[in-house]
């Protein structure tokens, strides 16, 4: 009954693969990955710059279709849905726009229901209902009549979230979702993805921000160079042995208590006293 | 964090189906500007087209007649005595013909805006207007002539279908080349877009002149195609008016499929695919939509510049940025703009008969250049 | 300066300028000095390698002094030229395609013939090689062309045959005015399908409805030069007859063909009585003393049809025999 949604050994390169003047030479920003997500489920993608975390995130999405493998969603393949049914089922929050739209907050919100419009792409009382709901959800009501250019960072990103919310899906493909923000709004959007996760959607997550990704992730997969070097529970991927080869030797490593169980944590630490002896 | 749902749960019962009621209430306000809009071009229209019956070569009439003209137009009253009701309805049409041309190039510069996500594109800087009107020369020539000129008398009567279908692939070809040549990796660059569209539309005018020299022998038909490059509105055919608005219709028919969709797109191309936007259809549909356009256009009027980028501009300004609300104001912005043009050269200009395209130009160039001017801090982003 | 030194390099054949001339060649009465209509011009001799650069230049020196001095002939000639027999030794002789420096120069002329209307650029260029360019005026009024026929004949040393020809014009000029025409209201369009013209004042062909003795219908309007003529202007005008340029190679028509296409211009009394004279092109575009054999073509046109006023139903048939002729 449970959807799921599955990559199985995922190739991906931009440019041409394999092109004459540099046969071979060219890169895979996505090298072979598998994946599995079930709704209910958080997962988050960390790994450092480059390591193709968004890239198999628009895999997942379907928005690129994959050069060798597949992107499953209940075994048909994403990039060939048709692009309303994909948008009904799974929703992307990307890190941010390639040009702020000069919108209103609501009427951005309302964009999500563009897969649910009818012929003559009129909003319906359920459509209606979804974005309130959605704008309601993201606490974004107050400014529901500012123009998108007004808003701060924080809200901008809790606008791209309800946009996604209101598209419903069972699915929410998120990108960065903390990158210019500061620490009580890290927080806020990441304990808000995982209620989410809770109330049933299955979500992805790539992120940098290794500690939050303990705190609230069911599973983590880390990945570099487009290839998986880890995956599994908090404590599996954030220890010394997994993180040294990628992140260098200047690593602190601990632990926190949560309902959950301890979680590790990590923080780049450079004893000054051993770089002065 | 059961807490802060409850307190969640609770602001919603309490404020927000005032907030909502708001904000539909305000919403509604919104959707009334551009119908406020809407009816003020409908009504400056009347008034120009009504203006520019009354003006012609042959000397102003007076406004009885002109409300004669018009009933009798109608089928009511009595038409004028002698030639003056052929005078009112040889207006009418030249009148129509203007209506339906601004129309048609403020829809396509509205469309190829939203498409290539930038408020510099138009049909005649992308190299549509110059493609279909060498798509338009090409099957003048092969044809002997424009119209009744054809050697062949069982195509003559086709040939104002003929010349637009040639114009259309004209322009089609031009706008899948510049299509093609500017998008690197998905994204259409506007450096790019402008420097192919310039070679376009060099390449185009070069073609045209060379289609020229070779149509010197024959001089009347070298005047009609040196007449295409700045258009013209003289003495067209109710044909030609019948053409015009089927061109129209099916393009603007698109109206309702492509709006949202490029309203969509203003966030990006990834972004509106994500939603559940066809892309690539949207991008063909609304392509093919402007090339249309912009093709009947140009086969019955030639190539009157400008009306496609500063119209458009000009309506996002008064009416909001929404396609859904852009599109069909290019409907009525784009004739007001053209019959106003080519209204005020005829009352001022008198027996000048300015070109419209040349009027356009000395109107449109110099907006343009403020245009530019004005977007000077984006452009250096580019 | 160029020309001095290439024809110094060139040796018997100069490749530009005109060629040297020994002084005991040099007639009596030269060098002599002409006045053109674009400044003074020197001659040293009489000239024997002419270049006609325009269609109505040709007409002017073949009538003058005959083909044996010419050395070339613009392409566009062959079509437009009125003096050009059809047996002339100059259609299969040397042609050039476009008035322009470098071509000019090979033919290596002593004497240059153009129109106001050509290249100025080319004029000057050729001037500056050392080559004489007579610069013929458009045609305005009788007197041009007699002044055209007078300074040509000076300038190509056929004063006496200038002088005959001047004498034929007069005859056949008076010949013209013998008939009063002047109630005759004329009017020249043309539409390419893209609006339409009319020569209104100072146009050569009002100066052609003028010799007929006739009335421009576009002058009399207050119309100056090359005008636009929407079909409401032309409504308005009504004019008797329309004259319209015959195409090319006894092709149709164009204008004529788009004039009777016109549903709305049925109206038109020209077109009702069927009174749209087709000028053959060469005839109707001409800015040579030729214009006087367009006007007799235009009133005999007139002539005939009322003559045989009373039989409408020929009308049509004889404004159509040009057409095929």
């Amino acid at each position: 009954m449970a959807s799921a949604l599955k990559v199985k050994g995922v190739h991906y390169s931009y440019g041409d693969p394999g092109g004459v003047d540099r046969p071979g030479s060219v890169t895979d920003a996505v090298a072979g990955l598998d994946l599995e997500l079930t709704q209910g489920e958080f997962l988050c993608v960390i790994g450092p710059n480059g390591s193709g975390k968004s890239t198999l995130l628009s895999l997942c999405a379907g928005l690129l279709a994959p050069d060798r493998g597949e992107v499953l969603l209940d075994g048909g393949a994403a990039h060939s849905m048709a692009p309303k049914e994909r948008a009904r089922r799974m929703a992307v929050v990307p890190q941010s726009l390639a040009s702020i739209p000069s919108l209103l907050v609501e009427t951005f919100v309302s964009s999500g229901r563009y897969a649910y419009l009818g012929v003559w792409r009129r909003p319906g009382p359920l459509d209606k209902e979804a974005v309130a709901m959605a704008m309601d959800e993201a606490d974004l009501l107050d400014v529901a009549e500012r123009s998108m250019e007004q808003l701060s960072g924080g809200q901008r990103q809790r606008v791209l979230v309800a946009r996604a919310l209101a598209q419903q899906s069972e699915y929410l493909l998120v990108d960065e979702p903390t990158n210019s923000l500061d620490l009580e709004h890290k927080l806020h959007v990441f304990a808000w993805l995982k209620r989410l996760a809770c109330e049933g959607r299955g979500v992805i997550v790539v992120t940098h921000d290794l500690n939050l990704a303990s705190q609230f992730a069911d599973r983590l997969m880390l990945i570099r160079d487009g290839r998986m070097v880890a995956s599994g529970g908090p404590s599996e991927v954030l220890k010394r042995s997994v993180l040294e080869p990628i992140y260098g030797p200047n690593l602190h490593f601990g632990e926190l208590p949560t309902t959950a169980g301890a979680r590790p944590y990590v923080v780049p630490w450079l004893q000054l006293g051993d770089e002065a002896r | 964090m059961t807490a802060k749902r409850a307190a969640r749960v609770q602001h919603v019962s309490t404020d927000s189906p005032s907030d909502v009621a708001n904000l539909s209430k305000s919403a509604l306000k919104r959707g009334r500007r551009p119908r406020r809009v809407a009816v003020i071009l409908f009504l400056l229209l009347c008034v120009l087209l009504v203006l520019s019956l009354r003006v012609g070569s042959s000397g102003n009439f007076q406004w009885s007649d002109v409300w004669r003209g018009i009933l009798a137009m109608c089928g009511l009253g009595d038409p004028l005595p002698g030639a003056q009701q052929t005078f009112i309805e040889l207006r009418a049409l030249r009148a129509l013909i203007a209506v339906g041309v601004g129309a048609c190039l403020a829809l396509s510069g509205g469309l190829l805006q939203g498409v290539f996500r930038n408020s510099l594109a138009s049909p005649s800087i992308i190299g549509v207007s110059a493609g279909a009107a060498l798509g338009a020369s090409t099957a003048m020539m092969s044809m002997g002539g424009y119209g009744p000129f054809s050697p062949l008398r069982n195509v003559a009567a086709y040939a104002p279908v003929v010349v637009t279908g040639c114009a259309f692939l004209g322009g089609l070809i031009a706008t899948s080349v510049v299509t093609r040549l500017a998008t690197a990796g998905g994204r259409i660059s506007v450096p790019t877009l402008l420097l192919v569209g310039i070679a376009v539309n060099a390449v185009a005018a070069g073609l045209l002149a060379a289609i020229q020299s070779f149509a010197l022998r024959d001089y009347e038909l070298s005047r009609a195609i040196v007449a295409w490059s700045f258009g013209t509105l003289e003495d067209r055919s109710a044909q030609q008016v019948v053409l015009l608005g089927i061109g129209l219709l099916v393009a603007a028919a698109t109206i309702p499929f492509v709006a949202l969709e490029l309203d969509l797109f203003a966030a990006g191309e990834d972004d509106a695919k994500a939603l559940g936007v066809h892309t690539g259809r949207v991008k063909l549909l609304a392509l093919c939509a402007a090339t249309l356009a912009a093709a009947v256009a140009v086969s019955v009027a030639g190539q009157i510049a400008f009306v496609g980028i500063v119209a458009p501009h000009l309506l996002r300004l008064l009416g909001g940025r929404s396609h859904r609300s852009l599109l069909p104001l290019c409907l009525l912005g784009g004739p007001v703009f053209l019959v106003g043009a080519d209204f005020l050269q005829r009352w001022l200009l008198g027996d000048a008969f300015l070109q419209p395209g040349v009027v356009m130009s000395l109107i449109g160039g110099p907006f343009f250049l403020y245009l530019l001017v004005r977007n000077k801090g984006a452009m250096a982003t580019w | 300066m160029t020309a001095a030194g290439l024809s110094a390099c060139g040796g018997e054949a100069p490749l530009a300028g005109p060629p040297a001339i020994p002084a005991e060649d040099i007639p009596d009465g030269w060098p002599r000095n002409i006045e053109g209509f674009a400044g003074e011009l020197e001659l040293r001799a009489p000239p024997r390698r002419i270049l006609p650069a325009s269609s109505s230049a040709v007409d002017f020196v073949l009538d003058l002094i005959g083909e044996e001095r010419v050395v070339a002939i613009p392409e566009q000639a062959l079509n437009w030229a009125n003096a050009l027999d059809a047996g002339s030794e100059l259609r299969d002789g040397k042609l050039f395609g476009s008035y322009s420096t470098e071509v000019v120069l090979g033919f290596a002329p002593d004497l240059v013939l153009t129109h106001v209307w050509q290249s100025a650029n080319a004029s000057r260029a050729l001037a500056q090689a050392g080559v004489p360019v007579l610069v013929l005026p458009e045609l305005k009024n009788t007197q041009d062309i007699r002044l055209a026929l007078r300074t040509l004949g000076q300038a190509l040393g056929a004063e006496s045959n200038a002088e005959e020809l001047i004498a034929g014009f007069e005859t056949r000029l008076s010949r013209l005015a013998s008939t009063d025409r002047s109630s005759e209201r004329i009017l020249t369009y043309s539409n390419g399908g893209t609006g339409g013209w009319s020569a209104g004042k100072n146009t050569t062909a009002d100066l052609l409805i003028g010799l007929c003795g006739a009335v421009n219908a576009a002058s009399e309007a207050g119309l100056d030069g090359h005008s636009r003529m929407d079909f409401e202007l032309l409504l308005s005008l009504d004019p008797d007859w329309i004259l319209v340029s015959g195409g090319i190679d006894g092709e149709a028509s164009g204008s004529l063909s788009f004039l009777m296409a016109q549903k709305v211009l049925s109206s038109l009394s020209a077109v009702q009585n069927d009174r749209i004279i087709s000028v053959p092109a060469a005839l109707f575009s001409t800015t040579s003393h030729y214009i006087l054999d367009a006007a007799e073509y235009l009133a005999g046109q007139l002539d005939r049809v009322e003559s045989v006023d009373q039989v409408p139903s020929k009308d049509g048939a004889q404004s159509k025999d040009h057409d095929d002729a």
